[in-house]
């Protein structure tokens, strides 16, 4: 290194920092902070927290007192050597539920992957790399869990160095969960999570420890849980959604296009931030108007068959019955048949590994059944599965 | 803590309140933040007074929890960095144009990466050695070598480190 540009940096840095006026030390504020640490830490070793010891697994009983019927929710101690990519499970009312990292791309053996956090192998939040030194990612909420009345979930990526994550719940209760190294499409998160009673009431502060003491910790308002509309069910809802690594997930790629009752449709998707959200857009027309519609739904691994929801496209005019979702990977074509219209032919289209198929039947036609075919022109699955139109 | 303690505490976090601010203002590149990040650390280690004044080196640990408690602050501290669309015009021309240089020099340093920003203030501000640096950092010091060698490059070609001691310094008043 050149010992001249070392010196230059040395001394422009002493002359910058050197010139920096400090006020003096607030010496109350800092022993009054200080003071309030070490009461949560006490808190802490006394039990305050609901952790009980059982059957040699550390659970967490974090029922929500103020519900009559909030369901018991426990934490199992996290097993660095689980299989399948959990960092974190337990049960709610005696049901097994898992945080795990799941490649929701496509069939293994595909080039493409793309990681998730997944709630019983359902309902998944995509993970985006954090920052290397993070001391906490970008948490995540997910509520109104499909079968798990009562219970929320939450997990955050935290720094190399940390070892525990501490959740403080308005009543006063806290949570303590270690984090677990999870390595998935090459690269590999460090991980904590856990889920809890007392839905939609989460943790008002999340806060991080290493074996140097207190890293960060983030105070959460009830409202930054749910920033821009009630949770929806089964879809995550990211704290920070202005942070740059998941305003990709903002992008959105176009999945299918085509003309019906002389008007085009499109649909577009994205996936992350919100779910996975189908937005259709029409124009043309009577009047050359234009409409559209957006439905988000959870998160999904690639299906069997078919996974759609309903898009409804809605102009001035009319609406008409949109459906878009993921298909099997394998599907090269997709033949819809529908009721009083001749059979619609999609070409599934792929993004980062995801098939999926966009379509709009005419007015006054219902769709009845789809057909899978590879691309071979093989048939290799069917199904009359599709989301009532509403 | 008994009042012995909280004496030596006291004496300690004001001896030591002027270095970590400024260690937290090269961190961060913002006053107030850095006053923040240096309250946070200090009030962690009254926290843990009995376990930082045993510690080997008390300095160190108080700087490990000053630059943990950073890291999460770089990203948000970023992210609104870019909520804004534009500078801001001056309304009038800055009369003190021989902080042009401090000035790019802690713009360059803001445009470093977190881990490279922290390898040029422990190095060559805080004058750790690369061992020392790394033991703070969570990496080796090889990983502190090669992150100060990159760092240097990019503020040299950015201009961060002004002008070469043979040139003549800008004067005030220059075209800007």
């Amino acid at each position: 290194m050149n010992a001249t540009n070392d010196q230059r940096l040395r001394r422009r840095l002493h002359e910058e920092f050197g010139a920096l006026e400090i006020s003096p030390a607030p010496v109350l504020r800092i022993t009054a902070r200080g003071q309030g640490i070490r009461t949560r830490r006490r808190a802490l070793a006394a039990g305050g927290l609901a952790l009980v010891l059982a059957g040699g697994a550390l659970s967490a009983h974090v029922a929500g007192g103020q519900q009559a019927a909030a369901p018991t929710v426990t934490v199992s101690a996290p097993d660095p050597a689980a299989p399948g990519g959990v960092f974190a499970s337990g049960t709610a009312d005696g049901k097994r539920w898992t945080l795990a990292v799941r490649n929701i791309a496509a069939d293994p053996g595909t080039r493409w992957c793309l990681p998730a956090v997944m709630f019983n192998g359902r309902d998944g939040d995509v993970l985006f790399k954090a920052d290397p030194n993070p001391s906490y990612g970008n948490p995540a909420f997910l509520t109104h869990i499909p079968g798990f009345p009562g219970v929320s979930a939450v997990f955050t990526q935290v720094a190399p160095d940390v070892t525990r994550l501490v959740a403080t719940f308005p009543s006063g209760r806290q949570v303590s969960v270690r984090p677990v190294w999870v390595s998935a499409c090459t690269q590999r998160f460090h991980l904590a999570g856990f889920a809890y009673a007392g839905a939609p009431h989460g943790p008002s502060e999340l806060a991080t420890y290493s074996r140097f003491g207190v890293g960060d910790s983030l105070v959460i308002t009830a409202a930054s849980q749910s920033p821009a509309s009630p949770a929806r069910p089964a879809v995550w809802v990211n704290l920070d959604t202005s942070r740059a690594d998941i305003a990709i997930s903002k992008l959105t790629n176009p999945i299918g296009t085509g003309t019906v009752a002389g008007m085009t449709w499109r649909v577009r998707t994205s996936l992350g931030l919100f779910g996975q959200c189908y937005t259709a857009t029409l124009r043309g027309g009577p009047g050359g108007g234009h409409g559209g519609g957006t439905e988000c739904v959870p998160v999904a691994a690639p299906p069997r068959v078919v996974a759609l929801a309903f898009v409804p496209v809605t102009s001035a005019y009319r609406q008409l019955p949109g459906y878009a979702g993921l298909v099997n990977p394998r599907a090269a074509k997709v033949v819809v048949d529908l009721s009083g219209a001749p059979d619609l032919t999609v070409r599934p289209i792929n993004v980062t590994g995801r098939s999926y198929v966009a379509f709009v039947p005419p007015p006054d036609c219902s769709v009845i059944l789809l057909r899978l075919y590879d691309s071979a022109g093989h048939l290799f699955a069917s199904t009359t599965a599709v989301p009532p139109a509403q | 803590m008994d009042a012995r303690d909280r004496e030596q505490f006291e004496e300690f976090m004001t001896s030591r309140w002027p270095g970590l601010v400024r260690l937290a203002f090269g961190l961060t590149g913002d006053r107030w933040l850095a006053e923040d990040l240096a309250q946070t650390a200090l009030a962690s280690a009254y926290a843990s007074w009995w376990r930082v004044r045993r510690a080997d080196d008390p300095d160190a640990y108080v700087r490990r929890i000053l630059i943990n408690a950073s890291k999460g602050r770089f990203r948000r501290r970023r992210v609104s960095e870019r909520a804004a669309a534009a500078a801001p015009e001056a309304a009038v021309s800055d009369p003190t144009a021989s902080v042009d240089e401090r000035s790019a020099l802690l713009g360059a340093l803001q445009e470093l990466p977190p881990r490279q920003r922290a390898v040029v203030v422990l190095r060559y501000w805080e004058d750790l050695t690369d061992a020392q640096a790394g033991a703070l950092l969570g990496c080796s010091a090889s990983t502190v070598r090669s992150q100060a060698a990159r760092a240097l490059a990019k503020l040299r070609a950015s201009g961060g480190l002004g002008p070469d001691d043979a040139a003549p310094r800008r004067q005030a008043g220059g075209t800007r």
